[in-house]
């Protein structure tokens, strides 16, 4: 090579050099700009995990000497760094790429074991409850019952600020979704459910507590929600991921409520979920059944409370369009974008309207039952159903006034079972015992015989710290 | 601070560098070196300042009063003097509980076990302070007459808290004579660039795979399973090397941008065919340390063979306990001091022969590291000794439908973390410039200088992707 081309290669060299150290100065450059100069452009919030983002922390003496306040100075910085949201989706997509991403069985259950139904129900052979209601004087339909008072919140002290007539666009961005356990077989995300009896155990007294608390005055229903698992999967699958047979884990549970009180009308959705296993009855990419499966569930509800439940195609459907649920957000499977969930609803026929309590139980808002999330995040269309996890909810039916009054008691999977009750009362109260401290029975004793619904999905009372909750509003 | 936080690249070294670049004069370049490495230091909690402060006051007046004393006993004292202190404040802060522990479970006593917070980056800039006064001591090197030189070369923020042991000598004229070309830039770029996205990206991701397929909680011992355990130790293997060399990629990353030119600390370790190879080629700042002011001074080999191996015994004990205050550490340390003395006696020899009998001092040698990191995990006896059971399905089932998903689903990731490891890529980089230049094929040529001056942004740019959305982000070196 003669010397002039090496002298313009190295000239070039160097400009390469150059370009190197230009480029990544830019790069550094724009991180500076977006982290310490474009402080407004920093997120509160993100939607994407669903969850408030950390707060620059206050300064203190102490916390400063010993390190916690330059700590977490460096978490807020991290965490509310501007772009954050796409930068996130961006890395999800890499991440995606990591491997021959299809199947994640990383879970078998693990849990307690089912106590012996069979040993159990025989101790208690004389006393086995009955699927049927016992003798239902009265549907809520047919009962004189007198009008109640305007319905007030659970809280004793008046909040400061009167209903407002807010929307509750908000709370769609605030409420955590949750999963355990997952494993992820065809693109489809399944609960692999453990088994806790303490968590039974406590849940059976409780709910049996209510039972005999409100003898006479309320009927009291118990609907517990088998996981996606145990109704879409294979036997074969099943005995790999070494699931429970939660069928026999519903039977334990009813049978230990059914030991506390024979008040307690069990309402069995699991057969009439497992016949019709084939339809679109759990979100693929969320822990939460969807509407039809709630539908299904409110069938059956009806059959043992004496209603008449309307038919599907009488209600308005509510497409609120792609959703990716907390097993693709929270749990990180980011495959499941490639197979997404279409979150439909179905407007009661009655009204939509409802107000509720957030979780501050500060400020009443007022929201719809079902909603038309297609203009949200993909994230949270779940929250769509009654503007998802809040203390207090309470609905009115307009052509009804025979004071009848139904009081669900529930988890997030209650949110889009309770929308088709309110065309069968006249006021629909709904209570999220994760967020509600007060009474159940002094609530229960403002109405006039209401119906109770314990509404809950087996792997969300599989808690102790949640069924300490659920004990919170029982006594 | 750490260096993989997005705090550290973008409102720490960005104006750092930023203003150390609009400054002309050495000195004033390093006033802004020290001021942001006491920021630096300090953002882990401030109060431990004084303590480098102390100790770089105190080694730096010693090293003075070294350098005005004849040899003799006075000398000898300023040395024991620096040692005791040095030593002892080691001992007190990183090493009182787990004496305190142990003195309680023999004698009962004391009762309560004092909770001592071990300052971040102690056991680093400690021995890079008695590195310093026993090389003046030894007259290796001239005594710095002002103290915030000394300040600076054990609070530099490039290698204060994850090392490497930066000798006072391998920096002492570049602290006052360095320049800085466009090479020295963009090979720090590139290198601190790389160091980045091995810790940002691989090895946090590695660390995800171990954490959950080698559990390090007593709950999580319930589920685990042959298979998973021996992929998430070998995630392990691969996350302890990607994040340690990581860090000290990027501080010599950082060093060469500057102008300092810090020695290499490690030089792909697991190519090693022995276990003395391995530990040529592993954190070879403190092999390096531990050999030239313990080894030796003790005698090394040149006392005989008895005296030979009590001395590797002490090296070795010093190794394990120097990364954590737990018995697991040490009996790491003794664990490689049984392998090395071994290859000392017979086996050295016998791996060398031929080409069969490297590849089984490969193996072999990867097998010992592979256990010797099972050791170094797990600091309750009782996980390690369930975890080694497991390794060998005794106690629990060796087939794992986790392990088999995790492989799966990370296979690519797996083995370009592997290709990390492994000196590949600096081949192949080498190899088609070097083969591009001699076959004047200049286009070609050009087209590896693009990637090589588009890379680091890249790089930079996909770590902080994966800082972002990713919380997990471990430091290991806060036992240190």
């Amino acid at each position: 090579m003669d010397n002039e081309t090496v002298q313009k290669q190295k000239r070039l060299n160097l400009f390469f050099r150059t370009l190197g150290i230009m480029l990544f100065s830019l790069v550094l450059f724009v991180g500076f700009v977006l982290g310490c100069v474009l402080f407004p452009m920093r997120p509160e919030e993100s939607v994407l995990e669903n969850r408030k983002l950390t707060k620059f922390p206050k300064f203190t003496a102490d916390s400063f000497l010993s390190g916690e306040y330059t700590s977490q100075v460096s978490t807020w910085f991290a965490d509310t760094f501007p772009l954050r949201e796409t930068m996130v989706k961006a890395e999800w997509g890499i991440q995606n790429k990591y491997g021959l991403r299809r199947d994640a069985i990383n879970n078998v259950a693990d849990g307690d074991d089912v106590p012996d139904i069979d040993e159990l129900l025989s101790s208690i052979e004389e006393e086995t409850p009955q699927e049927e209601p016992e003798t239902v004087t009265e549907t809520a339909e047919t009962s004189s019952q007198e009008a109640t008072e305007p319905t007030e919140p659970p809280t004793t002290e008046e909040p400061e600020t009167v209903p407002e007539s807010v929307d509750g666009e908000e709370m769609y961005r605030m409420n955590p979704q949750e999963a355990g356990a997952v494993n992820v077989k065809d693109l489809v995300g399944y609960c692999v459910y453990g088994f806790n009896r303490k968590a039974a155990d406590e849940y059976a007294v409780h709910v049996g507590a209510m039972g005999e608390a409100l003898k006479g005055k309320a009927r009291v229903f118990e609907l517990l929600i088998p996981n996606n698992s145990a109704i879409l999967l294979d036997d074969a699958t099943k005995a790999e991921w070494k699931l429970l047979d939660e069928r026999k884990v519903i039977q334990y549970f009813t049978a230990m409520t059914y030991q506390q009180s024979k008040e307690v009308k069990y309402v069995n959705i699991y057969d009439i979920l497992a016949e019709h296993s084939s339809e679109y009855l759990y979100f693929k990419t969320d822990h939460h059944w969807t509407q039809l499966g709630a539908y299904y569930a409110y069938v059956k509800y009806c059959e043992e409370a004496g209603l008449t439940p309307h038919e599907l195609s009488e209600y308005t459907e509510v497409d609120s369009g792609p959703f990716l649920g907390s097993y693709y957000k929270t749990n990180g499977y980011a495959q499941l974008a490639e197979n997404p969930d279409e979150c439909i609803g179905y407007e009661p026929i009655a009204t939509n309207d409802f107000t509720f309590y957030d979780r501050d139980q500060d400020k009443m808002r007022t929201g719809k039952l079902v909603r038309n999330m297609s203009e949200y995040d993909v994230a949270v269309k779940y929250q769509g159903f009654i503007s998802g996890d809040t203390a207090y909810s309470e609905a009115h039916n307009p052509n009804l006034s025979d004071g009848s009054c139904c009081i669900v008691v529930k988890e997030s999977f209650g949110n889009c079972f309770v929308p088709f009750l309110i065309d069968h009362y006249e006021t629909l109260i709904v209570i999220d015992y994760r967020y509600n401290t007060n009474s159940l029975v002094e609530l229960a004793n403002r109405y006039n015989a209401p119906d109770i619904i314990f509404c809950n999905n087996l792997e969300a009372i599989s808690d102790l710290y949640v069924m300490s909750q659920l004990g919170g509003i029982c006594y | 601070m750490v260096f993989s936080s997005l705090l550290f690249i973008f409102a720490f070294l960005a104006p750092q560098l930023l203003i150390y670049f609009l400054i002309k004069k050495q000195q004033t370049r390093n006033i802004v070196l020290l001021a942001f490495s006491l920021v630096f230091y300090a953002w882990g909690g401030p109060v431990y300042l004084i303590l480098l402060l102390l100790e770089a006051f105190t080694s730096w007046l010693t090293a003075r009063e070294l350098s005005r004393t004849p040899y003799g006993k006075m000398k000898k004292a300023w040395l024991v003097l620096e040692c005791t202190v040095m030593i002892g404040l080691i001992f007190v802060f990183k090493y009182t509980g787990f004496f305190a522990w142990n003195l309680q479970k023999i004698f009962g006593w004391p009762k309560v076990i004092p909770e001592i917070v071990l300052p971040i980056g102690i056991s680093f800039y400690t021995f890079q302070l008695l590195s310093y006064v026993i090389d003046v001591y030894r007259g290796e090197v001239e005594a710095q007459p002002r103290f915030w030189k000394i300040l600076l070369y054990a609070s530099l923020f490039h290698q204060c808290i994850a090392g490497p042991i930066v000798r006072y000598k391998t920096v002492a004229d570049e602290i006052d004579n360095r320049e800085i070309t466009a090479k020295d830039v963009s090979e720090g770029v590139r290198r601190f660039a790389v160091g980045l996205a091995k810790k940002a990206i691989l090895a946090n991701g590695c660390a995800q795979i171990a954490d959950k397929l080698a559990p390090l909680t007593a709950d999580g011992m319930s589920g685990i399973h042959g298979a998973g355990l021996w992929l998430g130790m070998f995630a392990y293997m691969l996350q302890i090397y990607l994040d340690f060399s990581a860090y000290s990629d990027m501080a010599i990353g950082m060093g060469r941008m500057v102008g300092f030119h810090y020695l290499e600390n490690f030089d792909y370790p697991y190519t090693a065919g022995t276990v003395q190879d391995f530990w040529r080629r592993w954190h070879i700042s403190l092999s390096t340390f531990f050999r030239d002011y313990v080894y030796i001074p003790l005698g090394g080999n040149r006392k005989g063979q008895g005296r030979t191996y009590l001395n590797l015994f002490i090296v070795w004990g010093l190794t394990g306990l120097w990364h954590g205050a737990s018995w697991n550490y040490i009996l790491w340390g003794l664990y490689y001091f049984i392998f090395l003395s071994i290859e000392r006696l017979f086996l050295g020899e016998i791996l060398k022969k031929n080409m069969i009998t490297k590849i089984i001092g490969h193996i072999y040698t990867l097998l010992v590291v592979f256990f010797g990191w099972v050791l170094f995990r797990y600091t309750d006896s009782a996980m390690l000794f369930e975890v080694l059971k497991g390794l060998f399905g005794i106690g629990h089932s060796f087939a794992s439908l986790e392990a088999g998903s995790v492989f799966m689903n990370n296979i690519f990731f797996l083995v370009l973390a592997v290709v990390g490891v492994f000196p590949l890529g600096k081949k192949l980089r080498t190899l088609l410039r070097r083969e591009t230049w001699r076959s004047k094929q200049l286009v070609l040529f050009n087209t590896l200088n693009v990637i090589d001056a588009v890379v680091p942004a890249g790089l930079v740019i996909l770590s902080v992707l994966a800082l972002v959305g990713n919380s997990y982000n471990p430091f290991l070196y806060f036992q240190f």
